[in-house]
Formats: structure tokens, C-alpha cells, sequence
């Protein structure tokens, strides 16, 4: 890559190109209202906000997680207990649950201060498995095997829930975009390129490695949340290790610390999950190959080669950008 | 004149590797200080030791007359004591710029009132003291595309905008070419002159004999010797453990 092309904007700019998928995708249910369609974008938005929630922890500050179903799948538990015991209405509830996120993130940030790399990311691989064993132990409170059921739905209409899913996804993305490309974010990427460096520089890298769990935490938990009241129900399924390498999938499909790679990953991996849907046994079978093409061609992520000629910073870069033309 | 950093009895073990034994040292604020021996001698060690990054089995450490043994690196480094590391460590995929303004975001740099609006002012200039820019160019080239004695180069940049009384380079020529080398002298040659403390870790013995005010010889992490490059190159010593018989041929 010609250092130029880094500053260096596409045909389109990146406004009209924003404002185009903005109108299609608020647009999506005037052409179709049809509850299937629906409810699979809906399941993509969640998967939008929960793959950029695991992309902050590891693909901007590289911290590698196997374990993001833990932030999940906890919060989805407090979304649930908190509705079905204290009444309290799932907008309430979906907040909160990214909140109780925060706090199993951040308990979890404590053995990734010493455990560096691969060693954190094996480990991160079966918090969940403790949670769900904890889960069993009580069936009283948490329902065991068969979860919980009887939790109040987003909405009735479809329509409803796939506006409120959207606007969920669209602000997290967004909030995650700022923070990723903030002066916060450029030691997040610090950290994710040399730990020590960082750390010889002056930065307290344990603080923004806290920083960076509480927020990923928060955004898996809100995506947790939304889905525990989208089913209406909770199992420890969402402790499964399917779901953390859900987050991974998105991301790296969009492409791995671009944050807005995850919402193009959503849809990507939903499209193609639906559609080879005829193809029964085979269609594990032709994702991980259609994968394995993508991982091989086009390591930086479907989304990201597309958009490779557009950069996103807010930090630094307006700073920056000025400096160019000066030259 | 107390010693702007002084290490006292340092000892670190290595399960049983004895890699610093019983080490003291005096820095003298403004001096160009250089740590030679052989590899294995504990120089490395005693960097990380002083720098917080390895926690020494007894000893201590004082900057400025504060015992800075138990802290953390981070806080090391925002009191003014900046290093850098022997293999090169850039932000790979982090433009030149951005590398060395993360040093924007330290605590010490964060502290200071002179800092103004412009995040990118310090870290321009630090650029330059190195003679990474010009050319502008390199200011948008990623860690990782850079060469690497402009990646050497921009280390010591990311260290320079903390503004530190004391820099410890740790071979700051190793795989340098001559051109390179050149810049590099002239550049530490400049910091010294700035007033700032530099202790170099080196094996290219002819640039740091130019250098170096005074050298302090390690071996078996024991200090074997110490004094001006020409003491050194005379020490018959030193020449056994270390330089070779024609030590002072160095001096030319």
C-alpha cells in the first residue's frame, strides 16, 4: 500500500455512501413486511452489535477473546431475571444487562493482566463453560438446562423490533466507530501492536485494558439482552462456544479492527446461512469452505477490502489530514 | 553532585542464572554514559531492572533520589525515564505519526500545561529531532513498512516526546548501516548536547567510543570495570573479557 493511499478517498464519498445503506436499511419493511425476512435482519443486527463488541477487545486492542458468549449470555441471564422477577420492561432491561456486561468484564480483565496472548485466549475459552456449569447447579433461580421462559417480547410487530433492533445496532456501531478511532482508540491500537512499547511510552496499559473489556462487555451484553427478549426466553445454549466464534465470524468476515466490518459481516454471514438453508447437512459444510476462501483471499475482510480506500478517524486524523494537503 | 540515577546492590536471578550480581552505578545528570561486555553480561537485565519491567531479587533503584524499584513501567516513564528496546519496536500498523503520538496520551505528557490544542505539534518536532522528517512522507508510512534504522530512529522519537531527563538506549546502532550509523551519532550527539542523560547499551565499540563519556564495563553481571573510553581500552581487563587484545586500536 502507497503511503498516499491511506489518506486517499473513494469514487463515492463516504457520506453518500452511508446515507445510501441508511435509506435501504430503514427502508427494508416498506417493501416487505414479511415476518421471516424480518426477524432474520433482526438476528443480523444482533449479530452486528455482538461481532464489533468482541472486535474492540480483540481486534483493536488485541486482546484475543474465545470466550465473548461469557459477556453474552450473562447478560442476557440479568435481562431475563430482571424482567420476569421485577417487571421491569425490557428497554430498561437491555441498558442494564450491557451494564451487568461491564461487570463480568471486568472481573475477566483481571486474569488477562498476567495472562498474555494465546495463553488468555485458551483460557477466555471456558468462561463460559463456568457460567453455564453455575447456571445448571441452580435450576431453581436460573431454570437449569431448560432456561427461562415468559420474558416480555421487544414488541409484538415485527416492524417494531426490527426499527428498534436497528437503531440498537446503528447507535452501537456508531458509539463503537467513535470510541475505535478516538485518541482512546489510538492506544487501544497501541496496546494491540506492543504491550511493552505501550507501556514504556507512559501509557498505563492495565487501566486501558479495563477500559476496553467494560466496553466490550457492555455492547455483548446489550446484544445478549435484545436477544433473550427477541426469543422470549433464555438456555444456557448462549454460554456455547458457537456463539463466541458467532462474534469472531462477523468480525473477521467484515474484517478484524474496522468495528463497521461487523455490521457487513452480520449480513453476510445471515444471507448465506439463510439461503443454504435447501442444501440441510451440507450447508455447515459450504460456510466453512466459503470461509476458508475468504480467510485465504482476502485476509483483511470482505467489507474492509471493499472499503479499503476509506479511513474513519476522529482522533488524530482531522489533525492529520491537514498535514497532508500542507505537504 | 547526586546522581540524577543510581541503581544500589542490584541483584536478579534467573532460576539459577545469576544475571545481575551485586551491580551499582552512578548516573551524573547530562552525561553520556555507555554499558558494554559481552552478551549474557546482564546489560538487558539492568535496563529492565532500572525501567521497571523486571522486578530485581534485591537492590534499588533511585531517579532523582526516589526509590522507583517497585513501580510499574508506565510510571517509570512519566517520571522522565524513557527507553528503548534492543530489537526495534514500532507500532506496526500504526502510521509514524500516530506511534509517537501515543507518548501524547502519557501520563506526563498529559500533565503538562504547555501542551495546548495541537496533539500533533510534540510529536512533529520529535520526528524531526531524529531526522525522520523530512522527507513528510515517512510521517504517513506504518510502523511495520519502515526500515530498520528509521523504525530505530522512530523508537527514540516515541521516548522524546515524554521529554525525559534520562534516555537508555538499548543498542541503538545494532544492524545499522554506515549512512544510518551517521545519523544515529549525530543524533544522540544532539540529545546529549540538549541536556539530556543518555546511557547506551552498545557492541559497536568505534561509535560509542566517540560518543561515551565514560564507560562502565559488565560481565557475569558483575561491573568489571569503569572509567573514560581510553581507561577502557587500556584495561587489560577488559581487553580479556571483552574487547581483545588490540582494545586500544578502538581509539583511533
Amino acid at each position: 500500500m502507497v503511503a498516499a493511499d491511506k489518506l486517499q478517498e473513494g469514487i463515492f464519498s463516504k457520506r453518500t455512501i452511508v446515507l445510501v445503506l441508511l435509506v435501504l436499511l430503514l427502508g427494508i419493511p416498506v417493501f416487505s413486511r414479511d415476518f421471516y425476512i424480518l426477524q432474520v435482519l433482526v438476528f443480523a443486527n444482533i449479530a452486528a452489535i455482538f461481532g464489533a463488541s468482541w472486535d474492540i477487545l480483540s481486534g483493536v486492542t488485541g486482546i484475543f477473546s474465545f470466550g465473548q458468549a461469557l459477556f453474552f449470555g450473562a447478560a442476557a441471564y440479568m435481562s431475563a431475571a430482571l424482567n420476569l422477577f421485577l417487571g421491569i420492561p425490557p428497554f430498561l432491561t437491555i441498558p442494564l444487562g450491557g451494564v451487568f456486561g461491564v461487570a463480568v468484564g471486568l472481573a475477566v480483565a483481571i486474569p488477562s493482566l498476567r495472562l498474555r496472548g494465546p495463553y488468555f485466549a485458551i483460557t477466555s475459552l471456558i468462561f463460559p463453560g463456568i457460567l453455564a456449569g453455575i447456571i445448571y447447579m441452580y435450576p431453581s433461580i436460573t431454570g437449569g438446562e431448560a432456561g427461562i421462559y415468559g420474558l416480555s417480547p421487544i414488541s409484538t410487530d415485527i416492524v417494531i423490533t426490527y426499527y428498534a433492533s436497528l437503531f440498537l445496532m446503528l447507535a452501537s456501531i456508531f458509539i463503537l466507530l467513535r470510541i475505535a478511532n478516538s485518541n482512546t482508540g489510538l492506544i487501544f491500537r497501541s496496546i494491540r501492536d506492543d504491550e511493552d512499547t505501550a507501556e514504556a511510552t507512559g501509557i498505563n496499559t492495565t487501566k486501558y485494558k479495563f477500559i476496553s473489556f467494560a466496553i466490550s462487555g457492555f455492547f455483548a451484553g446489550i446484544a445478549g439482552g435484545f436477544q433473550a427478549h427477541l426469543l422470549m426466553s433464555i438456555s444456557p445454549f448462549v454460554f456455547n462456544t458457537f456463539y463466541s466464534f458467532q462474534a469472531i465470524l462477523v468480525a473477521s468476515l467484515g474484517g478484524v479492527g474496522t468495528i463497521f466490518g461487523s455490521v457487513g459481516g452480520a449480513y453476510l454471514l445471515s444471507f448465506l446461512n439463510e439461503s443454504l438453508r435447501g442444501f440441510a447437512q451440507f450447508r455447515v459444510l459450504i460456510l466453512a469452505i466459503v470461509m476458508i476462501l475468504v480467510f485465504r483471499y482476502l485476509p483483511e475482510g470482505i467489507i474492509r477490502r471493499i472499503t479499503r480506500h476509506y479511513n474513519i478517524r476522529f482522533g488524530l486524523w482531522s489533525g492529520l489530514k491537514k498535514l497532508r494537503r500542507k505537504n | 553532585m547526586e546522581p540524577i540515577l543510581e541503581v544500589r546492590n542490584l541483584s536478579k536471578h534467573f532460576g539459577g542464572i545469576t544475571a545481575v550480581n551485586n551491580f551499582s552505578l552512578q548516573i551524573t545528570e547530562g552525561e553520556i554514559l555507555g554499558l558494554i561486555g559481552p552478551n549474557g553480561a546482564g546489560k538487558t537485565t539492568l535496563f529492565n531492572i532500572i525501567t521497571g519491567f523486571t522486578k530485581p531479587n534485591s537492590g534499588i533503584v533511585l531517579f532523582e533520589g526516589r526509590n522507583i524499584t517497585k513501580l510499574k513501567p508506565h510510571k517509570i516513564a512519566n517520571m522522565g525515564l524513557a527507553r528503548t528496546f534492543q530489537q526495534a519496536r514500532p507500532f506496526k500498523r500504526m502510521l509514524a505519526i500516530e506511534n509517537v503520538a501515543v507518548a501524547n496520551f502519557s501520563g506526563r505528557a498529559l500533565g503538562r500545561k504547555d501542551r495546548g490544542g495541537d496533539v500533533l505539534s510534540k510529536p512533529l518536532e520529535a520526528l524531526r529531532r531524529v531526522n525522520l522528517v523530512p522527507p513528510e512522507d515517512n510521517l504517513f508510512k506504518l510502523g511495520g513498512e519502515m526500515s530498520h534504522g528509521q523504525t530505530k530512529r522512530l523508537d527514540i522519537a516515541r521516548a522524546l516526546v515524554l521529554e525525559p531527563k534520562v534516555l537508555l538506549l538499548d543498542e541503538p546502532f545494532s544492524g545499522l548501516g554506515v549512512i544510518e550509523m551517521t545519523i544515529m551519532s549525530s543524533v544522540i550527539q544532539k540529545l546529549h548536547e540538549e541536556g539530556i542523560t543518555v546511557v547506551i547499551i552498545e557492541h559497536k565499540m568505534r561509535e560509542l567510543m566517540k560518543l561515551a563519556e565514560k564507560l562502565v564495563v559488565m560481565n557475569f553481571g558483575e561491573k568489571i570495570a569503569e572509567g573514560s573510553p581510553r581507561e577502557i581500552a587500556e584495561n587489560a581487563r577488559v581487553c580479556e573479557a571483552y574487547l581483545g587484545k588490540e582494545g586500544s586500536s578502538l581509539l583511533a
